[in-house]
């Protein structure tokens, strides 16, 4: 082994990487030549002082800048469209739970007068004239009229107790009427009345028109059944 | 024997952000120390050792466990950072290089600036062992700094950062018996840009 190989050994004889017979030739040069000897010492030497070099320790500010930078990239990492929106998403839920609630407010508010309005619903109260719902003349009924304020029949059992001189007087008075008390008196007349008998034009007051008690015993009686029983008629 | 970063790194993949804050507690130091004493520049060793972190932050979905070491990713990423850093920048090195190739090893005497240079380190050395260290590390730095940049980072890794010589190699992609040998070669440099301050001391 000359100079030139031995300087070539330097590190693998340090780290221990040369097998026996080669460490034993790096020893056997070392020890005849001086040069080599004094070479290698100094290559130990400046060795030991690079592994001398003391550690440097980050600064105070390392952590805190690298927190910021990594959440920055976690932020770029998010779609461009997510990050649009996610500052508005409290807002933005806020504003459609409004549009909700209002939607709910506007259908509901709907629907309340659509049943208000719906004669079906058997409202009667939400008529602004009931005059013109109940018309007191047959012929002027509609067919819903009919099924809700059938004509009351007495039963039999009442028409046995109260002499009814004329059965058909019942199809020809509607019901309830006693709902209409603001009703004039001109719309209280019966159609066939008028055909009877000619009221005088100044006669406003047909409920004391005496010379009919038994027509408005009826009436009354009538009243009475439709009022406390089903429109079937079952009796009192 | 289980690489812990590497079982850091699964964790990362699998959701569990907290362990890359371990990763990086656990690795800062040697990887500041790694940049610092390459660059011979704490500032800027700072400023590349967190881009490393990030640039690994960014790989954790692409972070192969088992094809190599951790540490091996991690100085491969810093190297290239690194060498960036030195050629955006356009530092030294060539001059330094062929002073040192072209100076005999032995026997001769040291160069009288290098005399200069070292002689008021000497006197400085007189008032304890703090300035001692510190003008130890600056003349050691200062030869570290001076070696070409193909010497010096398999040196910083291989007797810094204590790596093997198997995982320099992985790291600089380079043939174990070039990674060898560059490594002694930069020992040697290093011995002959000391030789004055040794020989004084």
């Amino acid at each position: 082994m000359n100079c030139l190989n031995t300087e070539e050994q330097f590190s693998a004889y340090l780290d221990d990487e040369l097998d026996y017979q080669t460490v034993k030739a790096f020893e056997a040069h070392l020890s005849d030549c001086e040069s080599c000897r004094r070479e290698f010492t100094l290559f130990r030497k400046s060795l030991n002082l690079l592994h001398q070099l003391p550690q440097i320790e980050p600064s105070r500010e390392f952590d805190i800048a690298l927190q910021v930078r990594l959440a920055e990239v976690q932020v770029e990492a998010i779609p461009f469209w997510q990050r649009v929106l996610q500052p508005l998403y409290g807002q933005t839920c806020l504003a459609l739970s409004g549009i909700a609630v209002l939607f709910v407010m506007a259908t509901g508010f709907y629907f309340y007068q659509e049943t208000l309005s719906d004669p079906q619903s058997g409202e009667i109260a939400a008529a602004p004239e009931p005059s013109r719902r109940i018309p007191l003349v047959e012929g002027r009924q509609t067919e819903w009229q009919r099924q809700q304020f059938p004509l009351a029949v007495p039963s039999r059992e009442l028409q046995s107790l109260v002499n009814f001189p004329e059965s058909s007087v019942f199809n020809l008075q509607p019901v309830r009427r006693s709902q209409q008390p603001q009703f004039s008196a001109f719309n209280l007349q019966p159609a066939h009345r008028t055909q009877q008998q000619q009221p005088p034009a100044f006669d406003l007051q047909p409920a004391r028109r005496i010379q009919q008690p038994q027509r408005l015993e009826q009436n009354y009686i009538l009243q009475t059944v439709n009022y406390t029983e089903a429109p079937t008629g079952g009796g009192l | 024997m289980p690489d812990l970063d590497d079982e850091l790194m699964k964790q990362c993949q699998q959701g569990n952000m907290e362990a890359f804050d371990l990763i990086v507690r656990r690795n800062r130091v040697p990887l500041v120390n790694f940049i610092a004493r390459f660059l011979d520049n704490p500032d800027a060793a700072e400023d590349l050792a967190q881009e490393t972190f990030i640039r690994m932050f960014k790989a954790i979905k692409r972070y192969k466990s088992g094809a190599a070491k951790f540490s091996t990713w991690m100085y491969h990423i810093a190297s290239n950072l690194c060498k960036n850093e030195l050629r955006n920048r356009g530092r030294r090195g060539r001059f330094f290089v062929d002073s040192v190739t072209t100076e005999p090893s032995s026997g001769s005497a040291p160069a009288e600036e290098d005399l200069i240079a070292t002689a008021p380190a000497h006197v400085s050395l007189q008032p304890g062992n703090q300035l001692e260290r510190k003008e130890r590390e600056y003349v050691v730095q200062g030869a570290i700094s001076e070696l070409p940049e193909r010497y010096r980072l398999p040196l910083v890794l291989r007797d810094l950062q204590e790596l093997s010589y198997e995982e320099i190699s992985d790291t600089l992609d380079l043939p174990l018996g070039t990674t060898k040998s560059r490594i002694n070669r930069a020992r040697l440099m290093l011995k002959d840009k000391l030789r004055s301050f040794v020989e004084a001391s």
